[in-house]
């Protein structure tokens, strides 16, 4: 099933053990190599905390489910830690081509909820393949122009 | 539709009218922006075109020049070295701004870009130690120059001379352009390049002795002395109000040349 990155934003992370809420998604770290969501950020600031996708037992509709709370981890590097600040987030990203032209906002992103691949990025009313996804910064989402077609 | 081969890139239009390769000389180089007088040529530069983009901005080029889509699909642009003046650079595996433009560097006799040196980002904005030699620079467009890693930037001591130490006593800013017959187009204000993943010197902005602005292509030049330039008599034909006409007169003016 198709996810949005904008519609999960605030969604409920519980515990399957314990059924505990551990928190809510703050964001989602994105692996720009394997275009896939990498990990999910759970709360902000010090105290947030990432869990790994393949440590999810599911990303529903309604919830995120973890096994327990020791699935739960701090950020381990600057990557992490700048995903955690929220710096790395696709949505509200500055979409840039390859060839140094801007594309607009990031308004969107949707990915497979089943095994967390990148799917689209939506850029106003343009719908652009994450193949075409070439890394992600603090600065810009740098996508490879061919696929953009016409700007 | 124009597959402009850009055979001038290694010859020098001499004034006996024959085309002579410039490979065997080394290329001086020019630098363009950097110190007061640079900015005021910014200045001039975005209220002639632009209208009031403020200053420190960066204008936004207002001509695309696109070469046979279904042969190159990437879109072909012309913007004046002022334009690319404190665009920032940006890495394409890591989407980080590393840098931002300082100086544009470019060979006249070769017609090309040969790098840029760089400033750093941000507050701690200042001198970078590092440059950008043309061969590391992955694309330049209208928003940035992407580079493909941070380690494309080179340190200043490791990058060829012509972009480490550019020669400035050729600076072609403010020389005369002349034509062969002895009429004055102009002084040169600005370098046009058409960008891409290209970087290759296609005209130069003037600012006409009638007052206004106007683009002449090249190959047009000469020789370059530091005060003047010569150009073909034919120049006078060609020069273009604004970037748009000059993508347009480039060709033509190539091929009148017998360079197409």
């Amino acid at each position: 099933m198709s996810e949005s990155f904008r519609a999960s934003r605030g969604r409920k992370v519980i515990s399957r053990a314990n059924a505990t809420d551990l928190g809510v998604v703050s964001h989602l770290l994105v692996d720009t190599q394997r275009r896939q969501v990498a990990a999910v950020v759970i709360g902000s600031g010090k105290k947030a905390q990432l869990v790994d996708w393949e440590g999810l037992s599911g990303f529903g509709p309604d919830a995120v489910m973890v096994a327990d709370e020791s699935t739960l981890r701090p950020p381990g590097d600057d990557r992490e830690r700048a995903a955690v600040d929220g710096k790395l987030e696709l949505v509200g990203k500055k979409a840039l081509s390859d060839q140094g032209n801007e594309l607009g906002k990031i308004d969107d992103a949707t990915f497979d909820a089943d095994t967390g691949a990148l799917e689209d990025l939506i850029i106003g009313d343009r719908r652009i393949p994450a193949g075409s996804l070439l890394g992600c910064g603090s600065y810009a989402a740098v996508v490879e122009e061919r696929q953009e077609g016409s700007a | 539709m124009a597959t402009a081969t850009f055979a001038y890139q290694s010859h020098t239009v001499c004034a006996d009218g024959l085309i002579r390769s410039s490979e065997q000389r080394r290329p001086s180089t020019i630098r363009l922006h950097g110190d007061g007088r640079d900015r005021l040529v910014d200045n001039r530069h975005d209220r002639g075109r632009a209208g009031g983009d403020g200053a420190g901005s960066v204008p936004a080029p207002t001509a695309r020049w696109e070469r046979d889509r279904h042969q190159d699909q990437a879109m072909k642009l012309l913007m004046t070295a002022s334009q690319i003046h404190g665009l920032p650079v940006v890495t394409v595996r890591g989407g980080e701004d590393v840098a931002e433009v300082r100086d544009v560097i470019y060979s006249p006799e070769a017609g090309r870009l040969v790098g840029v040196t760089l400033n750093k980002r941000g507050f701690l904005a200042g001198r970078s130690r590092e440059v950008l030699p043309a061969e590391a620079i992955h694309a330049i467009g209208q928003h940035a120059v992407m580079v493909l890693e941070e380690s494309s930037l080179v340190a200043r001591d490791d990058a060829p001379d012509e972009v480490a130490h550019p020669a400035t006593e050729r600076d072609v800013l403010g020389n005369d352009v002349l034509t062969e017959g002895g009429a004055s187009l102009g002084t040169v204000s600005d370098l046009v390049l058409l960008v891409g993943s290209s970087g290759e010197v296609v005209g130069y902005q003037i600012d006409k002795d009638g007052g206004g602005q106007g683009y002449i292509p090249l190959p047009a030049q000469l020789s370059v002395s530091g005060v003047a330039l010569v150009v073909p008599n034919i120049t006078e034909e060609f020069v273009a109000n604004d970037l748009v006409g000059l993508g347009a007169s480039v060709d033509d003016f190539r091929a009148r040349l017998g360079l197409k």
